[in-house]
């Protein structure tokens, strides 16, 4: 969900803010101004001065294509106010089960996190790396020896890259937010190393 | 999946069976589960031994907050201003938990701090002019995009005041609690509006709390608290009118007129702006003051404004309410001596409150179905986190079922279904439903673990027939005894096959650490309530029939979504009228049924906890008729509908048996489904003084809602 909220500064101006949305979720226009009404072509009912009836929410593009809206205001006088609304896929988890790797050879760099919009925080990385009998050999933060994540400065997600140093079976998470403030935690990964 | 094994654990002479699931959880990867934490109690304050009271201010706030694995948003809070340990900024959490003991006294300052601009299309009274009943949709929360007709998505065809509405206002209902429904009691027909920029009122609640004393009526309370509350309603009054005017929309409902009606007629008034105190007694039994005493156990405190106490849980505004026993041989008392645990329980106690956050409602969605944090359930506030034990160790469980009951997947209508205590290695013994103890004969013969009721919606096809259910608003105590011997891996604790949490055994075993073999005795006022007899008063609202409009059983648009009734009739829709009025000390059965389908409807009154004396699933074909040993309750699932053969609906039915001592006062009966009870599925109940039976039933109920 998201809160776009229409505001007026001390020389008149009216701000319409960007926001970004994943395409499910709804947005809320909350008008600040309150010496005008708006009507955001996003929604055909009225915002009214502050605090502002009756509906204000809605879906920004229920057909699930666009990547991004632009809203503007319908009402005579407020032509030229406009605000965007940029849409990005799910922020959502890929290649839980990564391909197999060789010891103390470089992996090919493989996604994790796929969606969302950058930029994406890492956090609360932990790993252990196990045996085939299921004892645990080594673990701690990160996501295992020799191995990194790499967030993405375009919106592309998070990759895993690296050397794994140690035989066994890596597993890792890691908690990740993104620019929309998304978050996912406790995605379970691994990676047989041999 | 198929039930594949047993396990036997001995109380005593007597065997009870506790059912296992064979699944393949039963063998753990070594990593399950990386990235889940400890569990954490919630932060927690006690009351003050010496003084008898427990007092604290619970502060209702908003902000961004993350809902782990979801997303950071606005959402609004319960926060205690002197609970430990600190809530971290930005972390969501229950509300702080409350421990007292019999006897005490809660002293609790609600401030409502809710920047509104920040929620500013939810009004708290109804927009139609002049005041009917009936109301239009006006004043109901609206989303979507309206069609042709100026028909908005939501709220379809839901009505004021039973649709979401209003949901920067609140209070705190007492969930559990035996005392007063009125004035500064558990008052859920009180109205606190936000004000994030109020006036500091601690000083003038204080007032009230130092002296002990509870304020019988308006003119009990300070002068100056009076005065300032009826200039705030006044400005408020004067600022929404305004707006309205603003926004070309009809004058809203004076709330000072509301108020000085009340008040002229020596009732309470409704609307309070920013701020309210609670106070109230925990009565002791055996202090000899009281017919009935307070059930020491794990009761809960929720917001209960009506049209928004489903968005209210979903924000998670509940907590724990633990009461301990006062006195040696009590609940709290036998169980800590029991285990050599002291005067607290501390590590050994585990509280668990299963909430969905979710800041926005199903219905208000284009899709009407939950989102994805409607879908999960979080304990604590926690994504999946750890419980830590050593082998062989005891732990006393408080689960709390506060999510709102209808997580597809998960909860499915308004129940927990069984996983939880079919964990193999793990032995689990019910001590308490709804913070009422069990008898010795039912702790012995576990009647919820053993699968003996047909509580909720289980369809015939279920892998498990039954087993311990939470339905939306159940609570139950359970001692917990890990396995033996440490588990490399975390064991998931699974429901409908998601996991709820983990546990993982660890570290040295604890020697000689088993449940006890005989069970404390009931207090009398807990003893089985005699049936009634013919001096005894029935009562005319029963049955009390949960249904839709007529010819509708089944869930879904249809295509707008049904309208949730009680007797034919949503709350409040023939105007202000006591639904269900009892005489004080009155002793009654009353008949529950369920007219739908697919959905048990958790039927909930307060003030008085009551005793399952029959429960018919009509889908089961299973009836559960004790002899005695009946179960108390204050949330009872009742069995959803079956359509017969001959296209009759044959109603899921309960029987239960309820008193009336202490207290007179007005409050509320409804479906814990809270999203239900927003929408009109509830009733106004009123106790009144045996001589004032029925004469003061219908005099001057509460009109706002």
């Amino acid at each position: 969900m998201a809160r776009i909220r229409i505001t007026r500064d001390a020389g008149g101006n009216v701000s319409f803010e960007t926001v970004a949305v994943v395409p499910t979720d709804t947005v809320f226009f909350i008008n600040l101004d309150t010496q005008a009404e708006h009507q955001p072509d996003l929604i055909s009912n009225k915002l009214g001065k502050s605090p502002s009836p009756p509906s204000s929410s809605a879906q920004p593009d229920p057909s699930g294509t666009k990547s991004q809206v632009v809203y503007k205001c319908l009402i005579a006088g407020h032509g030229n106010e406009s605000g965007t609304i940029n849409i990005f896929p799910q922020l959502t988890a890929t290649n839980q089960k990564l391909a197999a790797a060789t010891k103390g050879q470089p992996i090919a760099q493989q996604q994790v996190v796929k969606g969302g919009m950058s930029p994406y925080q890492i956090s609360n990385e932990v790993f252990e790396v196990v045996d085939a009998a299921g004892n645990v050999l080594q673990s701690g933060p990160g996501i295992g020896p020799g191995l990194q994540l790499v967030p993405t400065p375009n919106n592309k997600g998070v990759f895993v890259k690296g050397t794994p140093t140690v035989s066994g079976t890596y597993h890792f998470t890691f908690e990740v937010d993104d620019g929309m403030q998304k978050n996912l935690q406790q995605v379970q990964y691994s990676m047989i190393v041999t | 999946m198929k039930i594949s094994s047993g396990k036997i654990l001995s109380l005593g002479a007597i065997a009870v069976v506790v059912v296992a699931l064979g699944v393949s959880f039963l063998t753990p990867p070594a990593s399950a589960q990386l990235g889940s934490k400890e569990l954490v109690n919630p932060p927690e304050i006690r009351s003050d031994p010496a003084k008898k009271r427990l007092r604290e201010v619970i502060e209702l706030v908003n902000g961004q907050f993350k809902i782990p694995g979801v997303e950071t948003t606005q959402l609004r809070q319960f926060r205690g201003r002197n609970a430990k340990p600190e809530v971290p900024a930005g972390t969501i959490s229950p509300g702080p938990t409350l421990r007292a003991r019999l006897g005490d006294q809660i002293q609790i300052a609600f401030l409502n701090k809710t920047d509104r601009t920040m929620f500013p299309f939810t009004y708290v009274t109804g927009r139609d002019k002049p005041p009917p009943p009936p109301f239009s949709s006006l004043g109901c929360d609206k989303s979507g995009l309206p069609d042709g007709n100026g028909k908005f998505p939501y709220p379809a065809a839901d009505i004021y005041p039973n649709c979401f509405h209003g949901s920067t206002t609140a209070n705190i209902h007492y969930h559990g609690t035996h005392t007063s429904p009125d004035g500064l009691g558990d008052n859920v027909l009180v109205q606190v509006l936000p004000d994030d920029k109020q006036r500091d009122w601690i000083p003038i609640f204080n007032k009230i709390f130092d002296t002990g004393k509870i304020p019988q009526t308006w003119e009990d309370l300070p002068q100056d608290l009076r005065d300032a509350q009826l200039d705030l309603v006044k400005k408020r009054d004067a600022e929404e009118k305004a707006e309205n005017l603003k926004n070309d929309l009809p004058e809203p409902e004076s709330m000072l007129k509301a108020n000085l009606e009340r008040i002229a007629a020596h009732q309470w008034p409704q609307y309070f702006i920013g701020a309210f105190p609670n106070i109230f007694d925990l009565p002791d039994y055996s202090s000899g003051k009281v017919d009935a005493g307070q059930a020491p156990g794990t009761h809960w405190y929720h917001a209960h404004k009506h049209g928004s106490t489903s968005l209210h849980i979903r924000n998670g505004l509940a907590g724990a309410l633990i009461i301990e026993s006062s006195q040696e041989g009590g609940y709290d008392h036998f169980i800590r001596k029991a285990f050599g645990w002291g005067d607290r329980y501390e590590k050994h106690e585990k509280i668990l409150i299963f909430q969905q956050y979710d800041p926005i409602q199903n219905l208000e969605r284009p899709s009407r179905r939950g989102g994805k944090g409607s879908n999960q359930v979080l304990v604590n506030g926690q994504l999946t986190p750890t419980i830590t034990m050593r082998p062989g160790e005891v732990q006393l469980w408080r689960m709390i079922n506060a999510t709102e009951g209808n997580a597809a997947g998960i909860i499915n209508a308004g129940n927990f279904k069984n996983g939880l205590f079919q964990t193999t290695g793990f032995t689990f013994v019910q001590t308490a439903q709804d913070g009422v103890q069990f008898s010795p004969l039912n702790y012995v013969n576990q009647p919820f673990l053993n699968c003996k009721i047909p509580n909720g919606a289980i369809p015939p096809d279920d892998p498990v027939p039954n087993g311990l259910i939470l339905a939306a608003a159940n609570r139950a105590d359970l001692l917990v005894k890990a396995p033996a011997t440490a588990q490399n891996a975390r064991i998931p604790f699974n429901s409908q096959g998601v996991t709820l949490f983990f546990v993982k055994v660890e570290g040295e075993p604890v020697a000689d650490q088993s449940f006890p073999d005989t069970w404390m005795e009931m207090p009398k006022f807990l003893q089985d309530l005699p049936k009634p007899g013919p001096h005894d008063i029935t009562n005319p609202g029963s049955p009390v029939k949960f249904q839709w409009e007529k010819d509708r059983t089944g869930t879904g648009p249809n295509p707008d979504p049904p309208h949730f009734m009680i007797n034919k009739k949503q709350f409040g829709e023939t105007g202000p009228i006591v639904d269900q009025c009892m005489p004080k000390d009155g002793l009654q059965d009353w008949v529950l049924e369920n007219y739908t389908t697919q959905i048990a409807h958790p039927f909930h009154i307060h003030i008085n906890p009551f005793q399952i004396v029959e429960m018919f699933s009509p889908m089961l074909d299973k009836t559960y008729t004790p002899k005695d040993n009946y179960i108390w309750e204050d949330v009872i699932a009742i069995p959803p509908a079956k359509i017969g053969d001959d296209g009759k609906v044959i109603p899921g039915r309960v029987i239960i048996r309820q008193k009336y001592p202490d207290f007179t006062g007005t409050f509320v009966l409804h479906c814990h489904i809270l999203a239900h009870e927003d929408r009109g599925m509830m009733q106004l109940v009123r106790i009144v003084p045996r001589e004032k039976y029925p004469t003061g039933c219908q005099d001057h109920p509460p009109a706002h809602h």
